[in-house]
C-alpha cells in the first residue's frame, strides 16, 4: 500500500464505527448523527449556495483581517527595528498586546463597530497584526553577526544595513510563520460571528446548535475544516514563492542595491 | 605592515585567554601563512587585526584601513544570486556598480572554476566549494591593500585548487597587496606563503621562512627537494612546542 494512503485507514475505521453506531442507537443519532448523514446534507446545502455563501463571507472577513494585519504588523514591526531607540520603550507593549486573547476583546468590538462584517474583520485583523510585528521584530533579530560584521567591514550605511540585512530576514520570518498566522485570523473571524452575526460558519454552527441539528453543525464544522486548509494551502505556497517576494519587495523599495540592478541591465 | 604588540584578548563570557601577551610582526606586500592547533586563537587573531575584536590589553598597528577579510562564515544573501553576491562587498564599498566590474566578477568565476548554470542559482542550491569560491572572488572583487583571509581553501576541489592558489598568489605579488592566511595544511601554508607563523602550546608562536617561493616552481618539484623536506617537519615539530 502506498505510504501516503496510511493516514487515512484511522478516518475510514472512524466513519465506519460511527455509521454502525448511528444505526443500531437512535440517541446516539440524535447527539452524533451519522456520516451518511452529514455528507448528504452538506453536498445538498453546497450545492444549493447557502453553504457556499457562509463559507465566502467568513473567508472574507479572515483573509481581509490577514491582510489587514500583516501589512500594518509588518510596518510596526519595521519601524521599531529602524527607530532602535524607540523599540525598547515600544516593544513591552506590543509584547503584552500580543499576549492578549482575542475572545476577551470581542465584546468590545460590538460596541465599538458593532455586529456586521467590520467587527470580523477588525477581530481577526487583532488576532494577527501583534503577532506580526512581533515576528517582524524578531526576524530583524536573527541576521547572524557575522553578516552584521561583513556589513561593517565592508563599510555599509545604516540604510543597506536594513534594506538588505534586516528587512530581508524580517520578511523572511513573517512568510513562515503565515500558516500560524492563518489560523489565527480564521479564529478571529469565528469568534466574532459566535458572539453576533447574521452570516458565516459561526452563525451556522451557533443557529444550528439552538435547533439541536447536529448534522448541520458537523457541515459546518467540515467547512471550517476545509476553510482553514485551504488557507494554509496559501500560505504553504506564499513560502514556495519565498524568495521572489522578498526580492520583489526589495527592488520595489530599496534603489539603493545596485548589484541586482548591474545584472538586471543586460 | 601589521604590528601587535603584546596584545591579550579573552571573551566576556571566558576568563581564559585566547590570546596572551602576543607580538608579531607580519611585513608588507608578503604572503604570511598562519599554522596551528585548532583553538589556539588563529581565528581570533585575524578579528583582532581586522578590527572586529578590541584587544584587551596591547597595540594593534596596521599600515592601512583598505583591508577585506574572508571570514569563515561567509556571507552570501539568501536572496541574492551568485553574481550579485559576488558583487555584494563591492556594491557596499561603492555605492555603485558598472558593467567593468561585473565582468570582472564573471572572468573570476570562470577562473575558479565555477559552472555557468550556478551564476543565477541562490546560495542555498550551492555547495560548500562553490560558496567558498564565491566568497573568495567576493573578496577579491573589493580590491584591498590587505586580505585577511581565514580557510580559503576549504572544502575547494583539487582541480579548482591549484588554479586559484596560482592566481591569488600572482595577484598578491603582481600588486604588492599584503596576504594573512590561516590554514590547517602545512604544505599550503609552504607552498603559499614568505612566512609561516606557528601558534604552538601555551601562547607560544615560532616562525619557519621558506627561502623558495615553490608556487613558481613546477609541481613535481616542488616536494622533492631536502630544504622542503627539512621545513616540514619543521613546522610539525615547531606546533607540538
Amino acid at each position: 500500500m502506498k505510504k501516503q494512503l496510511l493516514p487515512f485507514i484511522p478516518l475510514v475505521i472512524i466513519i465506519l464505527v460511527w455509521e454502525m453506531m448511528s444505526y443500531g442507537h437512535k440517541d446516539f443519532s440524535i447527539f452524533f448523527s451519522s456520516p451518511s448523514k452529514i455528507m448528504t446534507l452538506f453536498i445538498q446545502e453546497f450545492f444549493r449556495g447557502d453553504l457556499s455563501f457562509h463559507m465566502i463571507i467568513t473567508a472574507y472577513e479572515a483573509f481581509t483581517g490577514l491582510v489587514l494585519g500583516l501589512v500594518v504588523g509588518c510596518c510596526i514591526g519595521f519601524s521599531l527595528i529602524y527607530f532602535p531607540k524607540y523599540s525598547n520603550i515600544a516593544y513591552p507593549y506590543v509584547l503584552a498586546l500580543s499576549a492578549i486573547p482575542t475572545f476577551a476583546l470581542a465584546p468590545l468590538m460590538i460596541i465599538w463597530f458593532g455586529t456586521g462584517l467590520q467587527m470580523k474583520i477588525v477581530l481577526s485583523f487583532l488576532a494577527t497584526v501583534f503577532t506580526t510585528a512581533f515576528q517582524t521584530y524578531e526576524g530583524a533579530q536573527k541576521v547572524a553577526t557575522s553578516d552584521i560584521q561583513f556589513f561593517n567591514l565592508n563599510h555599509a550605511s545604516n540604510k543597506q544595513r536594513f534594506w538588505m540585512l534586516s528587512f530581508p530576514s524580517s520578511l523572511d520570518w513573517v512568510i513562515q510563520s503565515l500558516k500560524l498566522n492563518a489560523g489565527f485570523c480564521i479564529l478571529g473571524a469565528f469568534i466574532g460571528e459566535f458572539i453576533a452575526s447574521e452570516a458565516g460558519l459561526g452563525y451556522i454552527i451557533l443557529k444550528a446548535s439552538g435547533l439541536y441539528d447536529t448534522t448541520f453543525v458537523f457541515v459546518a464544522i467540515i467547512c471550517i475544516i476545509l476553510l482553514s486548509f485551504v488557507f494554509s494551502l496559501f500560505a504553504t505556497l506564499v513560502n514556495k514563492k519565498k524568495l521572489r517576494i522578498i526580492r520583489f519587495f526589495i527592488h520595489a523599495v530599496f534603489p539603493y542595491d545596485e548589484s541586482s540592478k548591474a545584472v538586471k541591465s543586460d | 605592515m601589521i604590528e601587535i604588540v603584546d596584545v591579550f584578548y579573552h571573551y566576556n563570557n571566558d576568563s581564559r585567554d585566547i590570546i596572551s601577551n602576543l607580538s608579531l610582526y607580519i611585513p608588507r606586500e608578503a604572503c604570511t601563512a598562519i599554522i596551528g592547533n585548532s583553538g589556539c586563537g588563529k581565528s581570533t587573531l585575524l578579528n583582532l587585526i581586522s578590527g572586529i575584536l578590541r584587544p584587551n590589553r596591547g597595540k594593534i598597528n596596521v599600515h592601512t584601513n583598505s583591508l577585506a577579510y574572508l571570514m569563515q562564515d561567509i556571507t552570501l544573501l539568501p536572496y541574492k544570486t551568485t553574481i550579485e553576491n559576488v558583487l555584494l562587498a563591492y556594491t557596499l564599498r561603492n555605492k555603485q556598480v558598472d558593467i567593468k566590474i561585473k565582468q570582472k566578477a564573471i572572468s573570476l568565476l570562470n577562473l575558479f572554476q565555477l559552472e555557468e548554470d550556478a551564476y543565477s542559482k541562490f546560495p542555498h542550491e550551492l555547495s560548500g566549494g562553490m560558496r567558498q569560491r564565491i566568497g573568495l572572488a567576493q573578496t577579491l572583487l573589493t580590491d584591498p591593500e590587505i586580505f585577511l583571509l581565514d580557510e580559503p581553501f576549504n572544502a575547494i576541489d583539487v582541480n579548482a585548487l591549484a588554479a586559484i592558489e596560482t592566481y591569488i598568489w600572482n595577484y598578491v605579488k603582481g600588486r604588492k597587496r599584503t596576504m594573512v592566511f590561516i590554514t590547517h595544511n602545512i604544505e599550503q601554508a609552504l607552498l603559499l606563503s614568505d612566512r609561516v607563523i606557528i601558534l604552538g602550546n601555551k601562547y607560544a608562536v615560532h616562525e619557519v621562512i621558506p627561502s623558495n617561493s615553490y608556487i613558481t616552481l613546477p609541481p613535481s618539484e616542488r616536494t622533492n627537494t631536502d630544504e622542503y623536506k627539512t621545513l616540514f617537519f619543521e613546522v610539525i615539530e615547531k606546533m607540538k612546542l
